[in-house]
């Protein structure tokens, strides 16, 4: 697993991460989420070695990152700017992969050539900007690591590639219990893919949640009063919009716990619906005056 | 549990090499051509396998050549672009995220890609010199001390110029920031005591040429250039056909463990080099100043290099001109090197931020610069060390370079040993600082004043040539006037025309000691012939030459040369001849046997004063009715006449002034007065 703690990191005095604390549990699929700005590439480039912190540990199965080359050799990161050198094609940072990375399986990396199609002679350069993403989950999926750490991966990939692409993470972390860090701005983006999901804001964790955990404390109900009659004042509603008579309320708390509470006034008619986790983030910190609106537009 | 790292890590490596072949396979083929020329001429001359051209010593020397005077500068200038090609990944943000995110520690990038480096130093070394040995082992076969120390002397000297560029690779984060940071770091010694002297001759009077490269060490290209060398020792044997000839017995790279010391010195840079990698934070790619602390360093430095240079040049241009003294006011000085100074800390904070938004909050910066800038002005003008009054005690000179040149052109260059012309030296020198007031006048505060400018230029030595020594320059106004009454100048006209400097200066480079000299002959120029109306050259046999030669050391003897330095115009062309003599000389140096007899001449200009030589010229029947030696005035007055203007003076255009004891014209010695005269005499 992945363990952040009360983590500081600091660019000529400005805190981009202020200390941040989360997990990434074995085996998950973690989505970072949080507005441009938040450190969530600053997070990143500190868990995979490229800065230090300032305060705070990380730590990959125990393990402090930092210089440790045993651990990042288990270890592939996909950066928002992946860099190839300006003359290499695929072939020839495969082979540099390859040399660094004890786990890179050839195998691996002929299969995905065939999911890929693109011609592995042809310098990277001159690839566009979504086949040289493409090419970087190619080699880094060759690499075998036990820990993938993406940075805004799918950016310029088109939606049947981002498919592609995910279904070979997912393949992963299902078949060999891979460990995915994934970072993006877009909520919806991670929302068919994540387990788990931490919102960053101005380098902080504002919140970290499982999926399940988020479903189970959060409910959407539609719900028709007696008479037509408005939301009772003394109801603990997040939100509350109506249609005519059905009103629409967002609650934290279980789906069986608000119907209880409903029930004391006696509602023509109560159903629970589906809370997507968009809304889920749009009321958990909504009323917080956070930029949620950056994550979820 | 951490595995163990590895500090070398070989699929790096091959990538560095493999992605910089064009740098190190252009420089390796680029060097290869020069023994792969030299081996067609070979075969073209057919010499290939005939007799070995040269002994293995002689193949030595050329070895030691290259690496005294060519590989210092050579590796300055290809160690950066090795440096660049190895650690220019540093000043890319992406290249710093890829490269530090790899399994691989720092320490295995930085001793994997310094070693990556060195190979891409040495392999154009390495296949210059392989195939440089394989033409010298065919021309004349290798000495193997001397190919040793060339390698090492090679190998050392790449190291301290490669570690040092590394050194600085860390110091920036941006590519063009390291290039002129390497070149600063390699300079920057010379060139700040080149500044502090160039503000010292703006105060100093006399004081032109003050650089004396006492930090030179610290500038290592320019160091290893001026004490690196060749030494040679020949010995004369007879060969069977009975020939001397000069045989090589040993070659000796001259202070070759400088070498040593500077490869040292880049072991510690390289440890540096590595403490710096150890605290840069990946995200200064692209910084031009990656450490910290460096900052303020690199701000303040140079803005203080501005105030200096762009001081110096703002005064030039707008205060220089209203000075009425050569030397330059201390106020206005210290006002342009405040503004400088302020500019370059600007131009410092921008380059530093990377933006041109540096104003708001910096007026205690400002301050400061201004402030220091104008303090060191105000010290430099102080002269707290003396320097513009400093003379040496005698017994400090071990030989003094005197040069003047007097007010037409005409002029002194010996060197001098004996103490008791060193005196004479000292005691003009001293003269000249006691009338400072007098003489350091600019042309706007010598207006109103008839001058011709004299010029003095004396440098002490402590020992041979190329020890320490000392220079000081003089610009001396003269006129008839400033002669009359200057004590210095009348000392320097005496001090010109003294026999034994006069002597130095006309005979010292064809006799002296070490040097095994034959007159071999002559000619005398500019006769001028009546008849033809043409000048004509006549060639002297080597009686002639001898009785010349002699009879110019008798003049030499009298004083009569060195007389007419001084002479303003009109005495000039009366005194001065437009012919004069060149002797011709046979001179071997004892020292290099082996370079043989070369050829000097000796180049006189005579004048009326010259009365020895021109009677020998009468006597020898060089100068007749038919061949005439003309004074600058009657040349004027012949071609005057051939225009039709007649000639008002009184002497006949056809006969030579009068050569005995009666100088001519008489009044030509006036203005220095009685007192030179017999400084003269004495």
């Amino acid at each position: 697993m992945i363990q952040v703690t009360n983590t500081v990191k600091r660019f000529d005095g400005f805190a981009a991460l202020d200390g941040v604390s989360l997990s990434v549990p074995a085996g998950s699929v973690y989505g970072l989420v949080g507005p441009n700005g938040a450190g969530k590439s600053t997070l990143i480039r500190c868990l995979t070695g490229i800065y230090r912190q300032d305060e705070g540990e990380l730590a990959i199965d125990g393990q402090s990152v930092w210089e440790n080359e045993a651990l990042k050799s288990r270890v592939a990161a996909i950066a928002d700017d992946w860099y190839y050198f300006p003359q290499a094609t695929i072939r020839d940072m495969c082979r540099f992969y390859r040399g660094f990375y004890p786990s890179f399986s050839m195998e691996r990396y002929e299969k995905c050539k065939e999911v890929f199609q693109i011609d592995e002679k042809r310098p990277l350069r001159r690839l566009s900007k979504g086949m040289q993403k493409q090419a970087a989950f190619w080699l880094t999926l060759s690499a075998m690591p036990d820990y993938l750490v993406l940075d805004e991966p799918v950016d310029g990939l088109d939606p049947v590639m981002r498919r592609q692409v995910w279904s070979l993470v997912l393949g992963d972390v299902a078949q060999r219990g891979t460990t995915v860090l994934v970072s993006s701005h877009n909520l919806r983006e991670l929302e068919d893919v994540c387990d788990h999901v931490g919102i960053l804001d101005h380098g902080k964790v504002l919140l970290e949640r499982s999926l399940a955990q988020l479903q189970d404390n959060m409910v959407k109900l539609q719900v028709v009063f007696q008479d037509g009659g408005d939301v009772p004042e003394d109801l603990e509603v997040l939100h509350a919009s109506h249609v005519g008579r059905i009103h629409t309320l967002i609650m934290r708390m279980s789906a069986e716990e608000a119907t209880n509470r409903l029930a004391v006034y006696k509602p023509m008619l109560v159903d629970a619906v589906p809370l997507t986790l968009e809304e889920i983030f749009i009321y958990e910190l909504g009323g917080a005056d956070y930029a949620v609106k950056d994550i979820v537009l | 549990m951490r595995s163990k790292t590895s500090y070398f890590n070989p699929t790096l490596f091959k990538k560095n090499l493999a992605r910089f072949w064009p740098l190190w396979g252009g420089a390796s083929f680029l060097g290869a051509l020069f023994p792969l020329a030299f081996l067609t001429i070979l075969i073209r001359e057919n010499v290939l396998f005939g007799e070995p051209m040269s002994d293995p010593l002689g193949v030595t020397a050329g070895y030691y050549q290259i690496v005294a005077w060519i590989i210092p500068t050579l590796s300055l200038l290809y160690a950066a672009l090795c440096a660049l090609a190895t650690w220019g990944w540093l000043y890319n943000p992406r290249s710093v995220g890829m490269y530090h995110s790899l399994p691989v520690t720092r320490k295995g990038i930085f001793v994997t890609d310094f070693l990556s480096g060195m190979a891409m130093m040495l392999l154009p070394y390495a296949v210059t010199g392989g195939l440089a040995i394989l033409v010298s082992a065919i021309v004349g076969g290798l000495e193997p001390v001397g190919l040793a120390v060339t390698i090492l002397a090679v190998a050392g000297q790449s190291f301290f110029f490669f570690a040092s560029a590394t050194a600085v690779v860390f110091v920036t984060g941006n590519p063009f920031a390291f290039a002129a940071l390497y070149f600063i770091f390699h300079f920057i010694a010379a060139g700040a005591e080149w500044l502090v002297t160039r503000l010292m001759t703006m105060f100093y009077f006399g004081v032109e040429r003050s650089y004396q490269g006492v930090i030179e060490f610290l500038s290592p290209t320019m160091y290893l250039t001026r004490k690196l060398n060749v030494d040679t020792e020949y010995t004369q044997i007879l060969n069977p056909e009975g020939w001397e000839q000069a045989i090589l017995e040993s070659v000796t790279l001259v202070n070759g463990w400088l070498i040593a010391v500077y490869a040292l010195t880049g072991a510690v840079l390289l440890a540096a080099a590595w403490a710096l990698y150890r605290r840069r934070r990946s995200e200064s790619a692209g910084d031009v100043v990656a450490v910290g602390w460096m900052k303020p360093v690199f701000r303040y430095g140079f803005a203080l290099c501005a105030a200096c240079t762009g001081g110096m040049a703002l005064y030039n241009v707008f205060f220089a001109g209203y000075e009425t003294t050569r030397t330059a006011s201390p106020v206005p000085l210290a006002l342009c090197m405040a503004a400088a100074g302020v500019i370059g800390y600007y131009i410092a904070s921008m380059l530093l931020s990377k933006s041109l938004r540096v104003f708001r909050g910096s007026w205690k910066g400002v301050l400061a610069t201004a402030l220091a800038s104008a303090a060191l002005c105000a010290a430099v003008a102080l002269d707290p060390l003396s320097v513009e009054s400093w003379t040496p005690r005698p017994e400090e000179v071990e030989s003094v370079l005197l040069i003047v040149n007097g007010v037409n052109g005409r002029g002194v260059n010996t060197r001098l040993t004996d103490p008791a012309l060193i005196q004479n030296i000292l005691d003009v020198h001293q003269a000249v600082l006691a009338e400072r007031e007098d003489l350091n006048k600019s042309w706007r505060g010598l207006e109103g004043e008839d001058v011709s400018v004299a010029y003095l230029d004396v440098t002490y030595y402590e020992g041979e040539i190329g020890s320490p020594h000392t220079s000081r320059m003089y610009n001396l106004p003269c006129s008839r006037e400033r002669m009359e009454r200057s004590q210095a100048l009348q000392k320097l006209v005496a001090l010109a025309a003294n026999p034994a400097i006069q002597e130095a200066n006309i005979f010292g480079h064809v006799y002296r000691e070490n040097l095994e000299t034959r007159l071999t002959g002559g000619y005398a120029d500019r006769l001028y012939n009546p008849e033809t109306k043409e000048m004509e050259q006549l060639d002297l046999t080597l009686e002639q030459a001898k009785a010349l030669e002699a009879a110019v050391r008798r003049d030499v003897a009298a004083g009569h040369f060195g007389r007419t330095l001084f002479l303003l115009d009109d005495l000039y062309n009366q005194a001065i001849c437009t012919g004069g003599l060149e002797l011709y000389y046979s001179v071997t140096d004892l020292d290099r046997p082996q370079v043989g007899p070369h050829s000097q001449t000796v180049s006189l200009s005579l004048s009326a004063y010259c009365t020895e030589t021109l009677k020998a010229l009468e006597d020898l029947g060089i100068v007749n009715g038919s061949r005439r030696l003309l004074t600058y005035a009657e040349q004027s007055a012949l071609e005057s006449e051939e225009e039709g203007v007649p000639f008002e003076g009184d002497y006949d255009p056809y006969s030579f002034p009068d050569s005995g004891s009666v100088v001519y014209p008489a009044d030509a010695y006036v203005y220095p007065g009685e007192a030179v005269d017999a400084a003269l005499l004495h």
